[in-house]
């Protein structure tokens, strides 16, 4: 079922849909979950990472936060105001795709945040970021949260199994649809329909044709501007593949051992 | 203050029967009376029940807490536990102790309040650690007699020992085998010392030098790895430093979270109220106020400024190169007061750094090599587990040093 995210006050006209809150205040949010149907939220966006998180302290329980930032290097050592929450709250951090991602990448998960990157064609200073950021994800031995999409799509390469990097990135529109303060619908969050976009790309002859990651790609990286060079981000695929290797080879070594008789041991 | 647990740091007197050279209180005579305490308890307490923080810690320290009666700590005990009941809230207690006035009279508010386990302190060699006017071998031959009485009655006796420049001279073997072979201590933690409280001569010789002091802690590391592990000894904070990089829950040390003012206070005698007892106890400016002046603990926290000025530091040091620490996510800068007492300033990382980087990166190494030797013993589940919208904060805990 399709999930609608609206600003907070617009929860009452929502009924029996499933939802995700858009606040600055997190006041708001708490104002509208009181009188509202808080199993019908899939989870809460605060947008303003200067606000105060207290209101939701001791009341909120269960209720998935995530916190939206939009200048991640202004913007990221205010995690630290929130990270106390997390005893409370499931939380993540939602990352633009630009410079400064990973300095906020790897603080967010330092703190215990999730993460999931956000937004499309990234300038090549934010590709090299992310790459960062994915070499702090795999190699760090301190992180243990999941950053998205490497985590996502980590586990699909090890299992062998498809995912989509549009579901992965929350952009689908036939999964998510992003409405503003009057129940219209944003412009500019992507394609009607991500399927029509990906042959479109193909039809083309874009490079996307004959692109090996255009099974979980769907063209994510061409969209608005069909002419974006994803040399960058084939790079960052294909380490994510080759550590998935590495790891499914970890794994096949480690299913075929025999077990080693107690008394060995 | 963490949505679930607190841990105070409790002095309910300053006053202390030792005198040791790098001790970073300033003592006086005030004990806390059992009226004082019940308002210290309840304002504690209100604002846990109202915001549905259940597990409490209460630190019993000082001053020296055995300068007080064991008849008193029983009440004062029962008091507090009565008041979390009828809040809903869990309460647990540890004791810290010089264990210099332990009698027989202890063991049973040891046995009933504190689980038969008490904490305690001594070096090796111990040069700092004394009574007043007297040799530190006079106050080395009364905790080594008063230890073994207490665990002649069963109690279980962990230690907390300072490296001096003689324990680095001496090395991590001797360091060992005293603690582990001599006395049969079974858990110790080693902690690193600062210039706490007001300076003399034995302090400045502090901070240490890191690059000994780094060597002696992966030596002492090595040792335990070697000849404690498997034997069930427990030496901090390598053990739980192991622990954390085998991904178990792990309870690492105060001076290794990503914010203390997030999890502990503590209070002393009077009612004042800091960051935690070197804070309130030797650092009037940098106390967070009174509570026995303030209407609630809420608003004392909510109005103090020195208060905020700790959680700024974390968000001021990561601007600055601890971002670029592959142990950002352990340390976060360290220990306030150990920058603060070397550096004059909050908004330092802490002086012993180097050393905290090296003996993360050596633990991990261990880790890693006991995960590798110990694979060909398992048949792993799926590492990765399930995909993850959203993914609960971290395991690890704290405990104050």
């Amino acid at each position: 079922m399709t999930a609608y995210s609206i600003p907070a006050l617009l929860l009452p006209a929502f009924s029996g849909r499933p939802v995700i809150l858009r606040a600055a205040d997190p006041s708001e949010l708490r104002g509208v979950l009181e009188v509202g149907s808080p199993e019908r939220v899939a989870f809460a966006q605060l947008t303003d990472l200067n606000a105060d998180l207290t209101p939701l302290e001791g009341w909120a329980e269960g209720l998935a936060l995530d916190l939206v930032m939009t200048d991640p290097v202004a913007e990221h050592p205010l995690l630290y105001r929130h990270a106390r929450m997390l005893a409370c709250l499931p939380m993540r951090v939602s990352v633009p795709w630009v410079p400064g991602l990973a300095r906020a990448t790897k603080l967010a998960v330092s703190l215990g945040f999730g993460v999931r990157l956000t937004g499309h064609q990234p300038v090549p200073e934010a590709v090299a970021e992310a790459q960062q950021a994915l070499d702090t994800f795999l190699h760090n031995p301190t992180v243990d949260q999941p950053v998205e999409p490497f985590h996502g799509m980590l586990i699909a390469l090890v299992h062998e199994r498809p995912v989509r990097l549009w579901s992965l990135m929350e952009r689908d529109p036939a999964e998510i649809r992003v409405l503003d303060e009057r129940g219209m619908e944003l412009p500019d969050q992507g394609p009607a329909c991500t399927s029509a976009f990906r042959d479109g790309l193909v039809a083309a002859g874009a490079e996307c044709r004959g692109c090996e990651w255009l099974a979980w790609c769907e063209g994510y990286f061409k969209w608005p501007d069909t002419d974006f060079a994803c040399s960058g981000i084939r790079r960052l695929l294909g380490d994510l593949r080759a550590a998935a290797t590495e790891l499914r080879g970890g794994l096949d070594t480690l299913h075929e051992q025999p077990e080693i008789p107690s008394h060995e041991r | 203050m963490s949505a679930k647990a607190l841990s105070l740091i409790l002095l309910p007197t300053l006053q202390c029967n030792a005198a040791c050279d790098y001790c970073f209180e300033d003592k006086t005579k005030d004990r806390l009376s059992l009226e004082r305490l019940a308002e210290i308890v309840d304002k504690v307490l209100d604002p846990l029940g109202e915001r549905k923080i259940a597990e409490l810690t209460i630190h019993w320290q000082g001053g020296e807490i055995m300068t007080l009666s064991p008849s008193w700590l029983m009440r004062a005990c029962a008091q507090i536990d009565e008041a979390a009941a009828a809040r809903g809230c869990t309460v647990s207690h540890g004791l810290q102790t010089n264990l210099i006035g332990y009698h027989a009279g202890w063991n049973d508010p040891i046995r009933e309040i504190f689980g038969n386990r008490v904490s305690t302190s001594m070096d090796y060699p111990n040069l700092y650690r004394r009574r007043r006017g007297r040799e530190a071998a006079d106050y080395t031959e009364i905790w080594v007699r008063n230890l073994h009485r207490a665990r002649a009655a069963g109690i279980d006796v962990q230690v907390i020992a300072v490296p001096n420049p003689a324990t680095l001279e001496m090395g991590a073997e001797r360091f060992y085998a005293y603690f582990v072979d001599v006395l049969d201590i079974r858990s110790f933690q080693v902690n690193t010392p600062f210039p706490g409280g007001s300076p003399n001569a034995v302090k400045q010789l502090l901070p240490l030098d890191p690059e000994p002091l780094a060597r002696f802690y992966v030596d002492l590391a090595d040792l335990w790895l070697a000849r404690g592990l498997a034997s069930g000894v427990r030496v901090g904070p390598f053990d739980e430093l192991l622990a954390y990089f085998q991904d178990q829950p792990a309870l690492l040390p105060c001076i290794w979270t990503e914010d203390c003012a997030n999890h502990m206070i503590s209070i002393d005698a009077r009612g004042h109220m800091a960051q935690c007892d070197c804070w309130v106890a030797s650092y009037p400016d940098y106390r967070f106020g009174n509570l026995f002046e303030s209407a609630s603990l809420g608003a004392l926290l909510r109005d103090s400024s020195v208060l905020a000025r700790f959680h700024q530091r974390p968000m001021a040091l990561v601007q600055g190169g601890c971002i670029d620490c592959d142990y950002l996510a352990l340390c976060h800068g360290g220990c306030p007061v150990r920058a603060y007492s070397v550096y004059g300033r909050l908004s330092e990382k802490d002086p012993y750094c180097a050393l905290y980087r090296a003996v993360f990166g050596h633990m991990a190494a261990a880790a890693a090599s006991l995960a590798r030797s110990s694979a060909r013993h398992l048949v792993s589940p799926d590492p990765c587990g399930p995909e993850t919208l959203i993914a609960v904060g971290p395991s690890t805990h704290i405990f104050p040093e």
